[in-house]
C-alpha cells in the first residue's frame, strides 16, 4: 500500500528531516509510526498525501508514484486517503452532518445519496442520531469520531492518523483506538503516528520507529508483544 | 437533481454564504462598483449627446455667404448655380443689401436712425445656405473653403468657432472620461480584491480542510469568483437603476421648449435592456477580475 524507496527530505537547516528512508506497508496493515517530537513523523505523513515532495527517492501509494505527482492530481490522491489530526479540524460553522456533507460534496457526491451516506458513516463511528449537533456541543472523543467518519467518507483504502488520540483521556483514547481497529478489520490500511507509547502498548501492532530521520527499528506485532 | 447541477447549486450557496458573512463590506464594494459604472455611464451619455448636438446644430445653423459690394450679378448667379447643384446643400435664399437693412431696422428699431444717418448702406448682401443635416463639421468647413474661392465673395460664416469649441469639449470629455474611468476601474479592482482577500482569510480554515479532503483548486476558488461576480452584479444593477433615474429626470428637463437649440435634440443614449446588460455584465466582470487578482495573491498552493 505504501512504499518508501530511499526517500530523503531536507528543509535545508542542518540535518535532513528524513534520510534515505526505505520501508513498505502492506495493504490491510495497521501500523504505528513513533518517534519523539521533531523526529519527522508529520513530515513523513505529509509526503504520503502529497503535501510535501521528497528531495530524492520515490514514494508509492497504491502503486502510484506520489513523489512526482503534478499539483492537479493531488486532490484525487487525497480522496483515496483519509487524514485525521490531533484536533479534529471540524468546521465550527457546520453541523455534524454538514461537515460530512461538505466532504462528500468535495468529492462530487450530493443529494439523497450523500444524506444516506452520512447516516451510514455516523452509525459506523457510533454517532448515530447526532447529525444535527454542532461540533462545539461534542466532547473531544465525539469530535474525533466525527473526524474519523469524515475521513471514511470516500471509502479510502488508506487512513493516516497524526496524533489522533493526543487530546484524549486514557479511556476515551482506548475507545477511539478500538474504533480504528474495527476500521482496520474491515480492510482499511492505517498508519498511525504518535509519540505516545501507551497507544503502542495497547494495540500490539507493527511499530516503525524514527530517530534522527532514520528508521531505527521496524518491529512486527509478535515482537512487540514480547517487548512488553 | 443531476450531479453537475447539484454541484453548481452547492457552490452558489457557498458564494452567497460567503457574501453574507460580511454583507456590509460586500454592499460597500458593490456601491463602489456602482459609482464607477455610473460615472462611466454618465461620461458616455454626455459625450454621445454633445456629439449629436454638434452634428445637428451645424446643420441647422447652415452657412452664410457675405457678398462683396462690387459683386456683379453674374458672379452671384454663378455661385448660386454652383451651390444649388451641390448635393449637401438643401436650399439657398438670397438677401440683398436693402433686405438686410430692412431686417436690421426691424430687429433693432432703436438703432434704425443710426443706419439712416449713413450715406451708404453698410450691410452686405448675402446668401443663406441651408445644409443637409447629416453633413459633418469637416465637410462643412471644406465647402466653406471652396465658396470663399469664388469671385465676389467677401466672407463665409458657418459657426466654425462655436462648433470647434463644442467638438473640443466633447473630445476632452472623451479623453477625461476614459482616463477617469480607467483610474476608477483600477481603484474598484483594488477594493474588490481586498474584499475577496478578506473572504479568503475568513475561510482559510475551511480552505485548509477542503485541501485535505481532496477539493480541486477549481472547487475551492469557484465560490470566491461567485462572490466577486455577485458583488459586481449588485453594483452594476445599482448603477443601471441610478442611470435610468437620471435619464428620466434630466431627459425631459432639457427637452422642454425653453431648451432652445437643445430642444428636441436631446436624446441621452437611449436607455434599455442593452445598457442594463452592459452595466450588470461590466460589474460582474470587474468583480471577477478583482477576485482573480486576490486569488493569485492569497491562494498559492
Ligand atoms: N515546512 C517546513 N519547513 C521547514 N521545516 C520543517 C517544515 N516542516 C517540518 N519541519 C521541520 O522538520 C522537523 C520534523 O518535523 P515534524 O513535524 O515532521 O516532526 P514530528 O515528528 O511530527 O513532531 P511532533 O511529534 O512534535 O509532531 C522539525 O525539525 C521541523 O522543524
Ligand atoms: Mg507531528
Amino acid at each position: 500500500m505504501i512504499v518508501f524507496d530511499h526517500v530523503t527530505k531536507d528543509f535545508g537547516h542542518g540535518q535532513p528531516v528524513l534520510r534515505d528512508l526505505s520501508f513498505h506497508i502492506e495493504p490491510g496493515e495497521l501500523s504505528f509510526l513513533i518517534g519523539r517530537s521533531g523526529a519527522g513523523k508529520t513530515t513523513l505523513l505529509r509526503l504520503i498525501y502529497g503535501a510535501e515532495r521528497p528531495d530524492s527517492g520515490t514514494i508509492r501509494v497504491a502503486s502510484r508514484d506520489v513523489s512526482r505527482l503534478r499539483p492537479g492530481s493531488v486532490p484525487y490522491l487525497r480522496r483515496n486517503i483519509g487524514i485525521i489530526f490531533q484536533d479534529s479540524k471540524l468546521l465550527a460553522s457546520r453541523t455534524v452532518a454538514g461537515n460530512l456533507l461538505f466532504a462528500l460534496q468535495v468529492a462530487g457526491i450530493g443529494g439523497r445519496a450523500a444524506k444516506n451516506r452520512v447516516d451510514e458513516l455516523l452509525e459506523r463511528v457510533g454517532m448515530a442520531g447526532r447529525a444535527a449537533d454542532w461540533p462545539a456541543e461534542l466532547s473531544g472523543g465525539e469530535q474525533q469520531r466525527v473526524a474519523i467518519a469524515r475521513a471514511l467518507a470516500n471509502d479510502p483504502a488508506l487512513i493516516l492518523a497524526d496524533e489522533a488520540t493526543g487530546n484524549l483521556d486514557p479511556d476515551v483514547r482506548e475507545e477511539i483506538l478500538t474504533l480504528f481497529d474495527a476500521i482496520n478489520q474491515a480492510g482499511t490500511t492505517i498508519l498511525f503516528a504518535t509519540h505516545d507509547m501507551d497507544v503502542v502498548r495497547e494495540m500490539r501492532k507493527r511499530v516503525l520507529t524514527l530517530v534522527g530521520g532514520e528508521m531505527v527499528s521496524d518491529r512486527p506485532p509478535e515482537l512487540e508483544a514480547a517487548y512488553r | 437533481m443531476p450531479r453537475p447541477l447539484y454541484h453548481l447549486a452547492f457552490l452558489f450557496a457557498d458564494g452567497v454564504r460567503a457574501v453574507r458573512t460580511h454583507l456590509a463590506l460586500a454592499v460597500m464594494t458593490g456601491l463602489t462598483i456602482a459609482v464607477t459604472l455610473l460615472l462611466l455611464g454618465l461620461f458616455t451619455a454626455v459625450y454621445h449627446h454633445l456629439e449629436r448636438v454638434a452634428e445637428r446644430l451645424h446643420g441647422e445653423l447652415g452657412m452664410v455667404v457675405f457678398l462683396a459690394d462690387d459683386c456683379a450679378p453674374a458672379q452671384r448667379d454663378a455661385l448660386l448655380g454652383w451651390l444649388r447643384h451641390r448635393p449637401e446643400v438643401a436650399a439657398v435664399t438670397q438677401t440683398s443689401k436693402e433686405e438686410a437693412a430692412a431686417t436690421f431696422t426691424k430687429r433693432h428699431p432703436e438703432s434704425a436712425a443710426l443706419l439712416a444717418l449713413l450715406e451708404e448702406n453698410p450691410l452686405p448682401a448675402s446668401l443663406e445656405v441651408h445644409l443637409d443635416g447629416a453633413l459633418t463639421a469637416a465637410a462643412t468647413a471644406s465647402l466653406a473653403h471652396e465658396v470663399e474661392g469664388f469671385a465676389g465673395v467677401d466672407a463665409v460664416r458657418y459657426g466654425e468657432q462655436w462648433l470647434a469649441s463644442l467638438l473640443g469639449l466633447s473630445r476632452w470629455l472623451r479623453g477625461g472620461g476614459a482616463s477617469a474611468g480607467a483610474l476608477l476601474a483600477l481603484a474598484t479592482l483594488f477594493i474588490v480584491s481586498n474584499q475577496v482577500a478578506l473572504s479568503i482569510y475568513a475561510r482559510r480554515e475551511e480552505i485548509d480542510i477542503m485541501r485535505l479532503i481532496g477539493a480541486t483548486n477549481r472547487f475551492i476558488r469557484t465560490p470566491f469568483y461567485l462572490e466577486g461576480a455577485l458583488t459586481g452584479l449588485f453594483g452594476g444593477g445599482v448603477a443601471a437603476l441610478l442611470l435610468a433615474a437620471t435619464h428620466r429626470l434630466v431627459g425631459p428637463l432639457l427637452a422642454t421648449p425653453g431648451g432652445g437649440l437643445l430642444a428636441g435634440s436631446l436624446d441621452l443614449v437611449s436607455f434599455g435592456i442593452r445598457q442594463v446588460a452592459v452595466l450588470a455584465g461590466g460589474g460582474a466582470l470587474l468583480g471577477m477580475v478583482g477576485c482573480w487578482a486576490s486569488i493569485g495573491h492569497f491562494m498559492k498552493r
